[in-house]
């Protein structure tokens, strides 16, 4: 091998090597054309090569000088009014991403809306000892101090609860059901203690049977704890439904925004794919918009942005 | 059962001292990796085990009957109709809603209406690694290039052993069942280099991968068009280490696990991003499924055996399939084509013969392998990118170039650093530490891994995200 020095110089060690972080074989077999030894060059081919290399270097390097660092006079500050946190587990991730897309491309909410992502992965209301949902909606809410709030929770909740002292409920125990509705009532009232206004998010069907039956289950749970709560603040919204009426039934494909037949649930069965996350935007959007003006928030209607319900 | 999970740790503590316990009974011994291997399959679903035993029966009976058959009409038909039914059931599960839904798109936009039902059945997870090993054993048996086995264990050991079942490497019938033959031989073991590619395997997936994937390029994924130029650039090359630090983690712990029961594996990976052509990536990347592709696929289309136009249609044939392998998306599609043009435009170039040695000048190199990674980088947004829209946004906004700022925090650029260290650390300083852990004490050898382990466990973020290649 004759790199000796420069910035390839490590390519000639994979050579004697057995494997290593990336590869895998004893007998590991390497292209002999690169670790091959090159050529000797004439001057002439030398200079051309380094010649070559200079040259799409420097015409790599083009846009970063057509382009000044941080075009900071493009960057004009938005001005913010309305703080909205989308906060539980993955499925809310759905609704910030489908959200996010949507006000991006209105220009006249874009400069109304701060959207707070506060999704938390493989996390729910049963195990406190993974994330403690309702000290940490708690966090959220003297961090981020949203106007509104949209949770979404539930899906990774058929399991042994453990609360916030670490007191463990086994899944299938007959105070299992208790225990959780325990939780949701701590929950929502973390969310509601700032004022903001709370949206939850019902579950939406599910394409496994068992799944389906617990997220109708959730849902249930959901509407009975906010109504024993009782809170002008605290609202549940019906999950998007593909067909609008009852009951949905699970489909992983369906008609998107633009009319066409595309994928909008993932393959979980779960979740939803890009396009159904538009679809779940435009289903939300209005509900937000509804429950701000409903509020007393003066919220800027713009011509493109999906009607609100009682504007249809 | 995700390997970096509590759950399969406390499987394998089961499974390995009772595979050395019942090695000197090989048939038992295979009975119960079988019996682990399907234990470990229903954790995801039960009813799923039925498809893997029936593919795997109805693949061992094919077999049976394609090696008393002789060449003839007979045995031809008996061939494809394996073929077909292995390839069926992956279409069936796979691809049947994206054909359908591409389908009526087309009609309608010609002016038809139509109604076409859709399936509502979860994807089988692992389905197209199976289907590959499935289909690996019945070309080599058609070919002659092994003998059907008699043991329907065999097979159901074959395509059910859990250190590949899910996401690869494809391990190739003939090295396999050779294996299986008699009682493995502890010696054979390469302890040091088992444990630490288990160790470096979780480093790279539950630290880089997961936190890459969850503080910086999923969000850029989700909403390119939010971004500034800059972030989709970083974006761009955040995926390119995610994917290789999630996948080839899958793979060193699927080996490593494989070898600590006594059994080999391929090499999947060999520091891909050290390619400096198309060609030399796919000959370091996934390395069981391109030298599948090449030996099932692109051989029997003719490889470079038919002329020069014939050889740029079988590797565009190849690259599209293997593309489309990936998942029932257009944009799978679009990135095997992408492949596909860059080997060939490689081959068209490389005939011409011209200026090898400067070619071979270190300067050129480096230059190669600029290219090389800045293709393959801009290629992984296709792969990942959810939707046309998607990477249509993040082109667009990328070539704007409207904001050069940027949102990496200084945490995920040393997430950046670990992950780019995979590919520059020296292999030697593995091989050296691998020595000193064979050397070492049997304290010292238990100790290692309990605290390697503790420290990522530690270190984790909360919940693991799922293998990027199980979608596949």
């Amino acid at each position: 091998m004759v790199y000796r020095s420069g910035t390839i110089a490590w390519m000639g060690r994979l050579r004697r090597s057995r494997f290593g972080f990336g590869g895998v074989s004893a007998t590991a077999r390497f292209d002999g054309t690169f670790f091959r030894r090159p050529a000797k060059l004439t001057t002439g081919q030398r200079r051309i090569s380094w010649r070559l290399a200079g040259a799409a270097g420097a015409v790599l390097c083009v846009p970063l000088f057509l382009h000044p660092i941080a075009s900071a006079a493009e960057t004009h500050e938005a001005n913010v009014t309305i703080k909205i946190a989308f906060a539980g587990d993955s499925l809310v991730d759905n609704y910030w991403a489908g959200i996010t897309r949507l006000v991006a491309a209105n220009p006249c909410p874009k400069i109304t809306f701060e959207l707070g992502r506060f999704a938390r992965n493989s996390t729910g209301l049963a195990r406190g000892d993974r994330v403690y949902w309702p000290r940490e909606i708690r966090r959220i809410n003297d961090k981020f101090k949203p106007t509104l709030t949209v949770i979404s929770i539930g899906l990774n909740d058929r399991q042994f609860i453990v609360d916030g002292k670490g007191a463990r409920t086994a899944w299938g125990a007959p105070e299992w059901s208790d225990k959780y509705r325990h939780e949701i009532m701590e929950f929502f009232e973390g969310a509601i203690a700032s004022d903001a206004i709370v949206l939850v998010m019902g579950l939406p069907v599910m394409r496994d049977r068992v799944a389906n039956a617990d997220a109708t289950e959730k849902d249930s749970m959901f509407m009975e704890a906010i109504n024993a709560i009782g809170a002008p603040n605290l609202h549940y919204v019906e999950p998007w439904k593909l067909s609008g009426s009852e009951p949905d039934t699970f489909s992983s494909y369906g008609r998107a925004k633009n009319g066409r037949i595309l994928q909008i649930r993932s393959p979980d069965g779960e979740h939803f794919a890009t396009d159904g996350e538009d679809l779940l935007a435009q289903y939300l959007l209005p509900v937000i918009i509804g429950s701000l003006k409903e509020a007393g928030f003066s919220v800027d209607q713009c011509p493109n942005m999906p009607q609100t319900k009682a504007e249809n | 059962m995700l390997f970096p999970t509590i759950d399969f740790a406390l499987f394998f503590a089961v499974v390995f001292p009772i595979t050395w316990l019942l090695n000197g009974y090989n048939t038992w011994k295979k009975c119960f990796l079988v019996a682990a291997s399907y234990f470990f399959y229903a954790f995801w679903r039960l009813d799923f085990t039925l498809l893997l035993f029936a593919s795997s029966l109805g693949n061992y009976l094919m077999a049976l009957a394609l090696g008393r058959l002789k060449d003839g009409a007979a045995r031809r038909t008996l061939f494809w109709a394996a073929i077909a039914g292995n390839l069926g059931l992956l279409g069936y599960f796979k691809y049947y809603n994206f054909f359908v839904a591409s389908f009526v798109n087309a009609l309608e936009a010609i002016g038809f209406k139509v109604e076409i039902g859709f399936i509502e059945v979860a994807l089988p997870i692992a389905i197209s690694f199976v289907t590959f090993h499935a289909l690996s054993y019945i070309i080599d048996v058609y070919r002659g290039v092994l003998k059907p086995t008699t043991s329907l264990l065999d097979i159901l050991f074959y395509i059910s052993f859990f250190p590949h079942l899910i996401a690869g490497p494809i391990v190739r019938a003939n090295k396999f069942l050779a294996q299986t033959v008699g009682p493995r031989d502890p010696a054979n073991i390469r302890l040091g280099q088992s444990i630490f590619l288990i160790l470096g395997g979780l480093f790279k997936k539950v630290i880089i991968a997961n936190y890459l994937s969850t503080n910086f390029v999923d969000d850029i994924f989700r909403d390119p068009a939010a971004n500034s130029s800059l972030d989709l650039i970083f974006g761009m090359y955040g995926y390119s280490l995610l994917i290789y630090c999630d996948f080839s983690a899958y793979t060193d712990i699927a080996i490593g696990v494989a070898n600590l029961l006594g059994y080999e594996f391929p090499q999947n990976f060999n520091y891909p991003y050290r390619a400096i052509s198309v060609q030399d990536f796919w000959r370091r990347w996934h390395m069981s499924l391109s030298s599948w592709l090449r030996d099932y696929l692109y051989i029997p289309l003719g490889g470079s055996r038919f002329g020069t136009l014939a050889t740029f249609r079988n590797i565009m044939i190849t690259m599209m399939l293997g593309g489309l392998w990936h998942g029932a998306s257009w944009n799978f599609l679009l990135w095997g084509g992408l492949h596909g043009a860059a080997l060939v435009i490689e081959r068209a170039f490389g005939q011409t013969g011209q200026a090898d040695a400067v070619r071979r000048s270190p300067a050129a190199t480096a230059l190669r392998w600029f290219v090389t990674f800045q293709f393959v980088s801009v290629a992984w947004v296709f792969f990942r990118a959810s939707s046309t829209d998607t990477w249509l946004a993040y082109f667009s906004t990328l070539f704007s170039g409207a904001n050069w700022s940027t949102s990496i925090t200084p945490f995920v650029a040393v997430i950046f650093v670990l992950g780019a260290l995979s590919h520059i650390i020296p292999p030697r300083w593995f091989e050296t530490w691998e020595a000193r852990y064979d050397r070492a004490s049997l304290p010292v050898k238990i100790l290692v891994p309990f605290v390697v382990i503790f420290l990522i466990s530690v270190a984790a973020p909360n919940g693991i995200a799922p293998f990027i290649y199980f979608q596949f």
